[in-house]
This record gives structure tokens, C-alpha cells and sequence, in this order.
């Protein structure tokens, strides 16, 4: 019974890495589509991602929008988290703490149908703009979270011991509560950035024609031609996610602290 | 070293949700006054209200003379304990402890004397470079004590100091607290929930309940003759009964239940008598003359030296805590006790 369930899991394991090493291995293939088991081995297919135009261009702006869209989610979900940490008899608390993480469960579909609705009315056309809003209200809930994972477990008493000691609550805050909670800073920020870097539908609504996203570039790629092309870049951001989660992983804990 | 003194405190969240109810308590000089009580009695807010941590609705705050109520809380020079410590975790023994200092701008040197003064004072020396992670508990919990204690505060206010304190060690850290506050003489407040951890350290407790202070006085006296229901329940009399009625003709009759009882002193006000387990005897043939109800004996507990027994008798259920254990459950005893030692509670 052990051993069979030791080869189930080995099984499972290999389903479940699969499609991650699939794109590794064809990338290296010299045959001209995608196809299994690969042949040969050239780089040529890493040269034409880095040759192909859209891709830099999407590279980029994918970049862009992360870097800003985590940077302002960040920044607002530091005094949203800190008043849910420093009130403990705040009304309905539980209930807020559940409605600024709630967008988190919401299928991203959804989502970006509702914003598409909401940003073209508000900032009246699809612009570079409305995709970093976008984007940031996508991500805030992940920052949100860890930020404020990070704040509880600090506790309130630091700030008080410091105020008690002499210090106003301003200095406080940024002498005790801030240089504490800098992990909860990293590991939020690329916790925004990867969610927002890999968030392809709310890109899929809300992009045009200047700033195309690295993903939707893809796709339309693939529309065109059917090479490896598409599992080199794919290949490359496999290694580049997980480089980040690696980070991620040291600063805060992925696994345990934001889901 | 100055005195303390909260007039006609009140702090209330939502309307009808009051946390003190018009809280009066006053505090001498280098006296440490314990609060006690249960959970939500309102002795952390109370703590919160003189550290300033909390604003109350109305009522007046006085240290030394000077009133504080609208000073805002780093203003206060009050040093507090946490509970949790709240040591600085990004900082080392000797950073945390000049933290206080650095704030006044005390210059390096005498900064350097005050600090070396209370590392000597509480054991913390050769600590100085490590970080609180790679402390121990107890000597967390000195470094906290040192921190609050160095810049010299005027009032030390400790909220449950011994609650992560292995129940061992209690005892000792007890003394050792007592003892550096006797050194220093500072005004002490010492919150807890435990009875013994009160008895055992304040000059004075104050036992609270519901928002307002029950019963204030030294540790024996809170303990012999508690004034309330409340406190007498704190203090483990676990047999509280309502007087039926006092005895017409003698005074120093009660009747609990139709049954008589003789009590040492009357209050005429009295509404409940209280008998502690520990001040009851059991007996298979009472002495002559000695005051005593039958009763049948229905659970033991055994409590190593000692058992409690819990009685049927005319009162209704009683315990008594004895060290006598040859008695076995079911079999009929009479109850023995002094009339002075029966309390009469007027509330």
C-alpha cells in the first residue's frame, strides 16, 4: 500500500511539473513547430524572442505596469492595514478584514469585465492609465494581506512601548513598526508584482494598441505562427517567476504567508 | 515618586458598552497597589487611562499634583511592562534599554551610567549585544523591566508581567520585581488576574469587577474579609448564601434556608453570609457546644495535601477544604465552624 502510494504521488508530481519543464525542453528543439519529443538543439528560438519587437515591447510594459500598479497598491495598503491593526474594537472588523481581501477570490474574469465597465467610464478611454489602475486594484488585496499579515504578527504593544518611552505616535510608527515590517514591504511588493505580471485577463480587457502586456503579446504571436518560439519566452518566464517567488519565499514565506 | 490619583473615571466604546464606571483610585508615593479582577473588569483600560493610551469620556487624571488627563502619552514619563514585553526586535539588549535615553538626549556618558546601573540591578549583564530573539523569557522580561525602569519613570504601570512566566518561576520573579521596586521606591501599578500573584506582591489590592473598583485594601485584609460577593467569590469563599432573615431575639442569629446560623458580627445591612472551605471543619461526633449543621458528604477531590468535599446539607451544597481524608462520600458528618468565621456581606 506504501509503495503504490509513493508511485501515485511521483505520478502526481510529474503531472503537476509537466507543463512547466514541456516549454524547457521544447525550446532547445530545432524542429520548426511545437511538437513532443524535441530533436536536436539550437538557442535560435531564445534569439527570436529577444528579436521579436512586441515581446521587448511587452517585456517592458508588463514591467512598467507591475513596478507601478505594486508600488501604488503598496502604498495604500499600508494605512488601510495599520487602522484594521491598531483598532482591535473597530465595528465589524472581521467584515473588513474579508472585503479588502475578498477581490482576491473573485475570478479575474469578472473582474476585469467590471473594470473594463468602470475605468472607460471614469477616466473615459482605455489608456496606459487605466491600465496601471487596473492592475493595481487587482494586486492590492495581495498586498493588503501580507502587509497586514505582517503588522498582527508584530502586535501593537511595540508601538505603545515606544510612545510610553517618549516618542510620538508619527515617530513611533516609522522608528519601531516600519523598520519591523520591511519583510512584509519585499515580499508584498513582488507578491503584487508577479500577480500583476501574470494577470492576463484583466490585460486582455483593458489593453490597446501602445502598451501591449508581454502575455497578450503571446497570444497574439501564437495567432500568427506556431513555433518554439513562444516556449523559449515561455521557458524564460518559468525562470524568472520562480527566481521570484524565491525571493519571495526568503523574505516572507509565499506559501504560508499570503495564501 | 510622586502620588496618583484617578477621580470619577469614565470610558465607555458604544453607548451602553461602559468599560469604567466613575473610577476613583488613589495611589501613595513608592506604594505598588495590585488590580485585580477577571477578564474585561476594566483593569487593562485602567492601566491604558493613566499611561494615556486611552482618552476616558470623563474624569480627571493627577500625577504629583499635576493633572495629566489632557497630556498626551509620550508626554507622561510613565514606564510600562507589556505583557508581551514589546521589546524592539531590531534592536539589542543595550539599544532597547538606552532607547528611553536616546529620546531625552541624556548625553553618552551619563547614558552609558544609568544604563550599566540597571543592567547591574537586574541581571543583564554580558546581554548587551544580543538581540531579544536570543533571549530567554525570564531575561526578556528583566530587559523590559529595565527598559521601562532607566528613564526613570513616575510611575511604573506592569500589565500581567507574569502571565508567559513559567508557573515555576513565578514565585521568584515575584520577589525579584518586589524587591527592585522597594529599591527604587516607585509607584507601582500591577495588573493581574491571579489572586495569589496580588496577595503575594501589593501593599495594597484593589479588586475590580465591571468597571469599577469593588474592594480596595492590604492583601490579608482583602483575603480575611472581603466586603462583597464579588470579591469574597475572588478570594475562593465558594459558599455564598442570601440571609433569609436576622434572628429576633438573638443578634447574632441568621437564618439562611430556615436554617440557623451563628455569626461572629452582625451588619444589620447584611444580605449574604460567606463561609471559606478552608475555615470549616468536618467531624463524625462534634465537640459539645461547638457551632455545626449535618450534611452528607457527595464528591471528593483530592488536592494532595488536602481534600476538598463537597456536602448535602440543609444550606444547600458546601465545600470544605480539609486536610483530614478519612472521610468517604456518601457517609453523614456534621459541618463544624466558628461564628467568626462566617462573613456577612452587605452586597
Amino acid at each position: 500500500m506504501k509503495s503504490f502510494f509513493c508511485v501515485l504521488s511521483l505520478l502526481t508530481l510529474a503531472l503537476l511539473l509537466s507543463p512547466i519543464v514541456m516549454p524547457l525542453l521544447i525550446s532547445f528543439s530545432t524542429f520548426e513547430s511545437i511538437s513532443f519529443p524535441p530533436q536536436g538543439f539550437t538557442l535560435r528560438w531564445f534569439a527570436n524572442v529577444f528579436n521579436y519587437e512586441s515581446f521587448m515591447n511587452g517585456f517592458l510594459a508588463s514591467s512598467s505596469i507591475a513596478l507601478v500598479s505594486s508600488f501604488s497598491a503598496i502604498a495604500l495598503s499600508l494605512p488601510s492595514s495599520y487602522v484594521l491593526y491598531r483598532h482591535k474594537a473597530l465595528k465589524m472588523k472581521g467584515l473588513m478584514e474579508s472585503l479588502f481581501t475578498l477581490p482576491m477570490l473573485m475570478p479575474e474574469i469578472v473582474l476585469s469585465y467590471m473594470l473594463l465597465l468602470f475605468v472607460c467610464r471614469a477616466l473615459g478611454v482605455v489608456s496606459l492609465l487605466s491600465l496601471i489602475v487596473g492592475h493595481m486594484l487587482v494586486v492590492m488585496p495581495f498586498g493588503m494581506r501580507v502587509i497586514y499579515a505582517s503588522l498582527s504578527n508584530l502586535g501593537v504593544d511595540i508601538e505603545d512601548a515606544s510612545v510610553s518611552l517618549g516618542r510620538d505616535r508619527l515617530g513611533a510608527f516609522l522608528e519601531v513598526v516600519l523598520p519591523n515590517i520591511k519583510h512584509g514591504f519585499v515580499g508584498g511588493f513582488l507578491t503584487c508584482f508577479m500577480v500583476s505580471f501574470n494577470a492576463v485577463s484583466i490585460s486582455l480587457f483593458l489593453s490597446y494598441g501602445e502598451a501591449v502586456p508581454l502575455p497578450i503579446a503571446m497570444l497574439n504571436y501564437l495567432q500568427i505562427r506556431y513555433d518554439p518560439t513562444i516556449a523559449a519566452l515561455s521557458a524564460m518566464l518559468v525562470v524568472f517567476t520562480v527566481g521570484l517567488s524565491a525571493v519571495v519565499e526568503k523574505t516572507v514565506g509565499f506559501v504560508s504567508g499570503v495564501r | 515618586m510622586k502620588h496618583l490619583q484617578l477621580s470619577d473615571i469614565w470610558v465607555y466604546y458604544t453607548k451602553g458598552q461602559q468599560v469604567l464606571r466613575s473610577l476613583d483610585l488613589e495611589v501613595n508615593r513608592g506604594e505598588l497597589v495590585a488590580l485585580l479582577g477577571p477578564s474585561g473588569c476594566g483593569k487593562t483600560t485602567t492601566l491604558r487611562v493613566i499611561a494615556g493610551f486611552v482618552t476616558p469620556q470623563r474624569g480627571k487624571i493627577m500625577i504629583g499634583g499635576r493633572d495629566v488627563t489632557k497630556v498626551s502619552a509620550h508626554k507622561r514619563n510613565i514606564g510600562i511592562v507589556f505583557q508581551s514585553y514589546a521589546l524592539f526586535p531590531h534592536m539589542t539588549v543595550w539599544l532597547n534599554l538606552t532607547y528611553g535615553l536616546r529620546i531625552r538626549g541624556v548625553p553618552k556618558d551619563e547614558m552609558k551610567k544609568r544604563g550599566d546601573k540597571i543592567i547591574e540591578m537586574l541581571g543583564l549583564g554580558g546581554l548587551e549585544d544580543r538581540y531579544p530573539s536570543e533571549l530567554s523569557g525570564g531575561q526578556q522580561q528583566r530587559v523590559a523591566l529595565a527598559r521601562a525602569l532607566v528613564i526613570q519613570p513616575d510611575i511604573l504601570l506592569m500589565d500581567e508581567p507574569l502571565s508567559n512566566v513559567d508557573p515555576k518561576l513565578r514565585e521568584r520573579v515575584r520577589t525579584e520585581i518586589k524587591k527592585v521596586q522597594r529599591e527604587l521606591e516607585i509607584l507601582t501599578i500591577y495588573v493581574t488576574h491571579d489572586q495569589e500573584d496580588a496577595l503575594g506582591i501589593a501593599d495594597r489590592v484593589a479588586v475590580m469587577n465591571r468597571g469599577i473598583i469593588e474592594q480596595m485594601s492590604e492583601p490579608s485584609k482583602i483575603y480575611e474579609q472581603p466586603e462583597t460577593c464579588f470579591v469574597a467569590d475572588f478570594m475562593g469563599f465558594e459558599n455564598i448564601f442570601p440571609i433569609q432573615s436576622i434572628g429576633s431575639g438573638d443578634e447574632s442569629i441568621v437564618l439562611v434556608k430556615d436554617v440557623k446560623l451563628r455569626v461572629g458580627t452582625m451588619d444589620h445591612d447584611g444580605k449574604y453570609v460567606a463561609l471559606h472551605p478552608a475555615r470549616l471543619t468536618i467531624a463524625r461526633e462534634p465537640a459539645p457546644g461547638s457551632e455545626r449543621l449535618s450534611g452528607r458528604i457527595t464528591d471528593a477531590s483530592f488536592k494532595g495535601d488536602r481534600v476538598k468535599y463537597f456536602l448535602e446539607t440543609g444550606l444547600g451544597e458546601l465545600s470544605v477544604l480539609t486536610s483530614n481524608k478519612d472521610f468517604s462520600v456518601g457517609e453523614n458528618v456534621y459541618v463544624c465552624y466558628r461564628p467568626e468565621d462566617i462573613l456577612v456581606l452587605t452586597g
